[in-house]
């Protein structure tokens, strides 16, 4: 996917970890072996100063330095919605400020999947960004009657703008696989939980197409360096040559026309906007039939 | 095995087992022991207690007599150590086995105390609710003198007993106890851990759901794992088995310590552990 991208990782990254793309909600996926408080410390070392952090903390105690405000994490939404709410911007507000808010979250696997969706609608807002770490392989009970509904890391993966799953920096996938049979055994190696380690980014575009890029990270160096470009730009390279002299037209692509792909919209995202509520988009154009006496041709 | 060098336990970089900086005022902190079948953790718990209360672990390395000793020595011109606190609680022994265990180095029972929830808990707590009993059970653990180091023998028990959920038993529990008290170290049995993952198909019955997830929340919030299991080979005459230290999920960036992973072999004889590397 990442392959035909014209825009640079690294930037990419950069810009959703310091909140200027327009990612409402960051989702952190890690496991045993690299937990995603890394992430939560990289947002808050790029966010800008006037931005006030929002904590919500369902496993540490502590109050790290960055948070304006620190809440403790409890299993019911609306009493967590209650406690988040009183930090948040009214809508007003949120026009005049010109600081962002942001809520982090340290571990969101503790509200259950029915409740997750509201949780997030109403805590995300044009001026809220939502931050929040989900453990992946932490089972969940699913009642039977909930049995084909969505799990909650469905859900999560399904609302998030930008997802971040990180991966402990491993020597080839042999070694993987041992780790992932110990892990299940929850019999911890040794080089777990390190300052170096690996990042998937699964960056959401507004045209609703996915790219996704892998990176190599330093947490003590703040470094993100792209992985596997190589191997993504030689087959952009091959995709290039294929096409070439297969037709007397021209199949290629610009980067000005890649970019320029890449920034459409695709219609089905509007229905994706929940405010809607299902109706039919319309939109009138110059050149359309309309007939005022046709009551059946109302698209409104 | 007599020929091999033995070694001193150490968890943090400052050549500590429970260094000083844990300690600091505000910092609140979590350890967590896992064992396995055959290979009990009482002389790891020992150890802890011992490094809190005299300022290492005598018994690790040395023969009874030579901890003895050396404790009796460090008792005497350490009235200093008195303004520790240290408590226990178990739910898999009764206080006369951690008496045992510490008054052979002669350390007077008042200066720690056990929280016996093996005897009769069921009786005591018969009738009241789940969240009713965990309030009390914070209440007992956190009483004046506050204790600045608390050991939890397998709290996941509380999953069965209460019938609750490891999301409660960690909101209403364990978090409440790591915002009080400095440091606590949860001492867990994970023989029967087994987490297929979230990818598989596999149905997991729901009393397993809430051991992983109780597990798997204790490793995200402790700065430092401490894993004993049996050796992977079987059994040795010279060896009992392996304790992995490795980093935690939490972060220890605020601290200007970090963990020290290593992989020490041990072996148990009598009353007395020693350690060895590989």
């Amino acid at each position: 996917m990442a392959s035909l991208s014209s825009q640079n990782p690294s930037v990419i990254l950069q810009r959703i970890l310091s909140l200027k793309e327009s990612t409402p909600f960051i989702l952190v996926l890690d496991s045993i072996g690299r937990s995603g408080h890394c992430i939560l410390d990289e947002v808050a070392r790029e966010a800008e100063s006037s931005t006030t952090v929002i904590y919500v903390s369902f496993e540490s105690t502590r109050k790290p330095d960055y948070a304006t405000y620190f809440i403790e994490g409890c299993s019911t939404v609306s009493r967590l919605l209650d406690s988040i709410q009183p930090f948040l911007p009214s809508p007003e507000q949120s026009k005049l400020s010109k600081g962002k808010y942001l809520i982090m979250i340290d571990c969101i696997n503790f509200v259950t999947a029915p409740n997750t969706v509201q949780l997030i609608t109403q805590l995300v807002s044009p001026s809220v960004a939502l931050v929040a770490v989900a453990h992946k392989n932490h089972p969940e009970y699913r009642p039977a009657e909930l049995e084909n509904y969505p799990s909650s890391l469905q859900l999560l993966q399904f609302m998030a703008s930008s997802i971040l799953e990180l991966f402990p920096a491993t020597v080839d996938d042999t070694a993987e696989q041992e780790l992932e049979s110990q892990l299940q055994r929850l019999e911890i190696p040794r080089g777990l939980n390190s300052p170096t380690y690996k990042l998937t980014l699964t960056n959401r575009r507004k045209s609703g197409r996915a790219l996704r890029y892998t990176f190599k990270c330093d947490s003590t160096a703040h470094t993100f360096t792209p992985i596997q470009e190589d191997i993504s730009q030689a087959e952009a390279q091959e995709g290039t040559e294929a096409l070439e002299g297969l037709t007397t037209f021209n199949l290629n692509t610009s980067n000005k026309q890649r970019v320029a792909k890449e920034q459409v919209a695709l219609p089905f995202l509007e229905a994706q906007s929940f405010n809607t509520g299902g109706a039919i988009v319309y939109e009138f154009e110059k050149d359309d039939d309309y007939d005022e006496e046709d009551p059946y041709e109302d698209p409104f | 095995m007599t020929s091999v060098q033995k070694q001193d336990l150490r968890l943090f970089d400052d050549h500590s087992v429970l260094s000083q900086s844990l300690f600091r005022p505000e910092n609140h902190h979590a350890l967590f022991v896992t064992h396995k079948l055959g290979t009990s953790p009482a002389w790891l718990i020992n150890a802890l207690l011992e490094t809190h209360i005299l300022g290492a672990p005598l018994t690790l390395n040395e023969s009874q007599a030579s901890a003895i000793n050396t404790a009796n020595r460090r008792l005497a011109n350490a009235v200093t150590r008195s303004t520790k606190n240290t408590a226990i609680a178990s739910w898999v022994h009764n206080s006369e086995f951690f008496h045992s265990a510490l008054g052979k180095l002669k350390i007077d029972p008042s200066r720690y105390k056990v929280h016996d929830y093996l005897s009769d808990f069921v009786l005591k707590y018969h009738g009241k609710t789940g969240q009713k009993i965990l309030k009390n059970l914070v209440q007992e653990l956190t009483a004046e003198p506050k204790p600045d180091f608390l050991i939890l023998e397998q709290p996941e028990l509380l999953l069965h007993l209460l019938n609750i959920s490891s999301d409660e038993l960690h909101l209403d529990f364990i978090n409440q106890l790591t915002k009080i008290i400095p440091l606590i170290v949860i001492v867990s049995y994970t023989e029967a851990y087994d987490n297929p993952g979230t990818d598989t198909s596999e149905r997991i019955s729901a009393n397993m759901i809430e051991q992983i997830r109780f597990s798997n929340g204790c490793v995200f919030k402790s700065i430092a794992v401490l894993g004993i299991r049996p050796l992977k080979t079987g059994r040795a005459k010279d060896v009992t088995g392996t304790l992995t230290i490795t980093r935690g999920g939490a972060s220890l960036s605020h601290l200007p310590i970090e963990v020290a992973e290593n992989e020490y072999l041990f072996q148990t004889q009598k009353d007395t552990t020693k350690l060895f590397y590989r």
